[in-house]
């Protein structure tokens, strides 16, 4: 039996428990001072240590970030996971830390690919979807900094992998998106090798988007609608500048790009009438891009930009509306 | 229980086990000297007066054409072949700088630097990185004390540009039988051993 007296010894317990505990607290500025100042002593000191030194510390490092994630486990999961981003950060730095070290030939591109590497180890170790999700990013940076390099192969397997991700982890949205992103980035970088007319890559990201708003399949639709939709949205209102069709086909422009922008307001609307809130920000990007190309050489300046700014706050004003009716 | 234990050790485990590796994977050909051959370090700034160049900033690239390894007691060594050879820079303050390159006993060393252009024939046109001028300076004239650093490129033929080489010379030199390949890698000269002559 637990008497009143029991009773008020446990509720004092976890009462004093719920309160500022000022002796953890300066114990933990403490320590963090203490690192602080041993970090700052090794970055100060760090070329006249020894490569042999350099590769023991970031191994002790790397250890110790491993090794306290492993400790925190059970009782601290989130401190366990909080360690186990440290420690992928701490292996990218060793890989940079390691290049230096040695004068490796080691692009930039191919850290990042390793950083990648190492991301998707983890997220497939501990099912991880922000360890994955740093694994796209690592990815992302990877592809940009070998714009002009052929990795193709690397290029499949991430895309690949990123998609059977969606799999590993349950479908979930967050996860579909950023692999959709990761591959409309693949689009541009393969358009890029190849030395492809602006043109076609915008022609190519309409027909993506408009594929990944209509085509009908079973993994997350409303994802590959809104990204379909911004990549449509983005890659139309680029085409609707004249400069872009005189690059390929010998006419002027204007005869071309005028209907384009015709036909993507007029699909925009459609898509309106099926009460989506998107396309109200297409069309108010078209009106803008308009409003700015044909106006900005004529009009005062000042009368210009107070115009323009009336015309965002306008369309702001007429999204928001039409959005809170929607969701009335 | 115990199977639960065993797994999250296991995980762990294997966590580190894969992040070493794929570290230390990038370690592993400098370590062993397996792809990259024999690598020579030449640290070219040694040659030049310590209290004039600064390691960390320092960079130069000289005409690969005008430069030349020896193999002196297991030492490489660089030699500028050019008995005067000027780099041209540019102050922060958009003044013009030239530093005068000279030979002794075989190695590069600064001659003299200053903030007008040289009248000689020997003048190299050189494209303008950056020169860093210790902060102390405010006079008109900068002498070797007040440079604590030069970075300078020469503008190199197209086709280094091509493959990608902007920062960095790539050139071949002989050496007995084998070939080497010279390269700057952050203020150093690399030379490595690429392959052994037909």
């Amino acid at each position: 039996m637990i008497t009143p007296e029991t009773v008020d010894d446990i509720l004092t317990y976890y009462q004093e428990g719920r309160g500022i505990n000022i002796i953890r607290v300066l114990v933990s500025i403490g320590s963090v001072l203490i690192g602080l100042g041993i970090l700052l002593i090794v970055a100060g000191n760090w070329h006249l240590i020894t490569n042999a030194w350099k590769l023991v510390m970031i191994g002790l490092v790397l250890t110790s970030s491993v090794g306290a994630a492993y400790l925190t486990h059970q009782k601290r999961p989130y401190t366990s996971m909080g360690l186990l981003y440290l420690s992928l950060l701490v292996y990218g730095a060793g890989i940079i830390l390691i290049r230096d070290m040695f004068y490796l030939d080691l692009e930039e591109s191919t850290i990042f690919l390793l950083w990648t590497a190492g991301a998707l180890v983890l997220s497939s170790l501990h099912k991880d979807v922000i360890l994955f999700l740093v694994a796209h990013m690592a990815a992302a940076i990877f592809l940009m900094s070998s714009l002009g390099n052929p990795v193709f192969f690397e290029l499949i397997a991430l895309v690949v992998l990123f998609f059977a991700g969606n799999w590993f982890f349950g479908y979930k949205k967050i996860v579909t998106a950023f692999s959709l992103l990761f591959l409309v980035l693949s689009v541009f970088y393969i358009f890029d090798f190849f030395r492809i007319d602006t043109f076609w890559l915008m022609l190519c990201y309409l027909m993506l988007g408009l594929l990944m708003v209509h085509v009908h399949h079973g993994l997350n639709r409303s994802v590959f609608r809104s990204i379909g939709l911004g990549v449509v949205g983005v890659a139309g209102v680029v085409m609707t500048f004249s400069d872009l069709w005189e690059g390929v086909i010998n006419i002027n422009g204007t005869w071309l790009s005028v209907p384009f922008a015709i036909g993507l307001t007029g699909y925009m609307f459609m898509l309106i009438s099926k009460k989506q809130v998107f396309p109200l920000i297409v069309i108010g990007a078209l009106i803008l891009r308009y409003y700015f190309d044909t106006l900005y050489g004529f009009m005062p300046r000042a009368l210009f930009f107070v115009i323009g700014g009336l015309m965002i706050l306008g369309i702001g004003m007429f999204i928001e509306r039409y959005r809170k009716e929607e969701q009335a | 229980m115990r199977k639960k234990i065993r797994d999250v050790r296991l995980r762990y485990g294997l966590t580190y086990l894969a992040l070493l590796f794929l570290m230390f994977l990038t370690a592993v050909p400098s370590l062993l000297s397996i792809p990259f051959g024999t690598t020579y370090e030449v640290e070219a700034y040694a040659a030049f007066p310590t209290d004039v160049m600064r390691k960390d900033d320092f960079a130069i690239m000289f005409p690969v054409e005008m430069i030349t390894f020896e193999m002196m007691d297991e030492e490489l060594r660089m030699v500028i072949q050019s008995s005067s050879v000027v780099a041209i820079g540019r102050t922060m303050n958009d003044q013009v700088i030239y530093v005068e390159f000279g030979e002794e006993d075989g190695t590069a060393v600064v001659i003299r630097a200053g903030l007008e252009k040289p009248e000689t024939s020997a003048y190299i046109e050189a494209e303008y990185q950056s020169v860093m001028i210790d902060e102390d300076f405010n006079g008109d004239e900068v002498t070797m004390d007040d440079i604590i650093g030069i970075r300078v490129s020469y503008p190199w033929p197209d086709h280094y540009r091509q493959q990608g080489h902007d920062d960095q010379i790539v050139e071949g030199f002989k050496q007995g039988s084998v070939i080497y390949s010279i390269r700057i890698w952050r203020g150093r000269f690399l030379v490595q051993e690429m392959s052994p002559m037909s």
